[in-house]
């Protein structure tokens, strides 16, 4: 069963601001490591600093999103859908996301690096390690997130 | 009633609650057994316990005691998934508010049941199609449910409860909330379901009406404070 598209009509404030936090991570990482007056050790600490917020914010706001969306798993959960293809569904909302702010930030991080005079380095690996560290702290956050759907009490939620 | 083969037994039922009063104890090692065919109604004032009940045979809640066992598996002592499954199969569950999708018209609210399942799409178009036929509900089949009237509501959960054909079919209040004149309407048509549904129906009400109608009465007693204050 796609549960997403029980779960998800449309794209929510909640939404677009993990996608611009995504964005803003995988531009900044771009620009960060094609700069010339950045060294490895500083790169490395900002790297993981913005990877950092990036997984608390999505799993803060995919936290909120499965708060939100409480009446409609437990209806889902009562007649009878899995855990897991809940889970999944959350799981393939933060993929999507991630995925989409990754090829914006990449956009915006390439345009900016382009445009700034000291960002000479720009290379593929630069790219694709801020990719990498984008969607995998994303993804992470996501999930961490999408298991507070475990704890979900279907009788007492119906009730409400 | 058909024959005397066992679909709900519920053996030494207790619910205990805690609240900031203290201890609320429902049912009390209730025991008692719905037969396949048999229309029963649990009956008794508001606060007895009656969604509890509806809710621990569906799965949705855990008893602190006992065991309830429907069509021969112990739902209290199930795993999650496969209690998740065994309720999409088995039971079609009418909740206390209707509890329908927002986002979704009254054709695939009542689908859903059946989408969940994997069934075919074509049978499950005509088995949507159908029971929305019988619940008078054409004109309606493409309104989200914010547009309907509680009655019109109360008839699409009861329709999503149906479109699977499930062997037992727990209803909670299903007249609850309801002005008298959706009431009128709505329990001839629980009546006919029962008649058409042939499968075994247990059912919550405060209703004298809708009691009447059950070929049997549970009756709930009311709950036992074990501690009324807490210093």
């Amino acid at each position: 069963m796609n549960a997403s598209r029980y779960l998800f009509a449309s794209f929510t404030r909640l939404e677009a601001l993990v996608t611009t936090e995504i964005v803003v991570s995988t531009a900044a990482s771009i620009v960060l490591g094609s700069s010339l007056s950045v060294s490895w050790f500083s790169l490395a600490l900002s790297t993981s600093g913005l990877s950092l917020g990036v997984f608390l914010v999505v799993m803060f706001m995919v936290s909120l999103e499965v708060s939100s969306k409480r009446r409609e798993v437990a209806i889902l959960r009562a007649l009878g859908a899995k855990r897991s293809s809940l889970l999944h569904a959350f799981f393939l909302r933060t993929a999507h996301l991630a995925v989409g702010g990754c090829v914006l930030g990449v956009v915006t991080g390439y345009c900016t690096a382009t445009l700034t005079a000291e960002c000479s380095l720009l290379s593929s690996e630069i790219v694709g390690f801020a990719v990498i560290v984008s969607l995998v702290s994303s993804l992470s956050g996501g999930l961490v997130a999408a298991r507070n759907l475990s704890n979900l009490k279907i009788g007492e939620v119906l009730r409400q | 009633m058909s024959n005397d083969k066992p679909v709900v037994t519920i053996e030494r039922l207790t619910k205990i609650f805690e609240t900031d009063s203290g201890r609320i104890c429902l049912f009390n090692d209730l025991c008692t057994e719905v037969v396949e065919g048999e229309f029963a109604a649990v009956t008794g004032p508001t606060g007895v316990g009656k969604t509890t009940l509806v809710n621990i045979v569906a799965g949705l809640e855990k008893p602190t005691h006992g065991s309830v066992t429907v069509l021969g598996k112990d739902v209290t002592a199930m795993d999650d998934d496969s209690l998740t499954e065994f309720r999409g199969q088995k039971m079609g569950v009418v909740f206390q508010g209707s509890q329908l999708l927002a986002n979704l018209n009254v054709f695939r609210n009542i689908e859903l049941p059946l989408v969940i399942q994997k069934a075919d799409e074509t049978d499950r178009k005509r088995k949507t199609q159908e029971i929305i036929d019988f619940f008078g509900l054409g004109e309606k089949s493409s309104a989200c449910p914010a547009a309907l009237s509680v009655g019109e509501r109360r008839k699409v959960a009861i329709a999503r409860a149906l479109v699977t054909e499930p062997p037992l079919l727990l209803m909670d209040e299903p007249t609850g909330g309801l002005d008298t004149s959706a009431v009128n309407i709505l329990t001839p048509l629980l009546r006919g379901i029962h008649y058409l549904h042939k499968g075994t129906i247990l059912m919550a009400t405060n209703s004298l009406t809708l009691a009447r109608m059950a070929s049997r009465e549970i009756p709930i007693m009311r709950p036992r404070f074990l501690m009324t204050c807490r210093l």
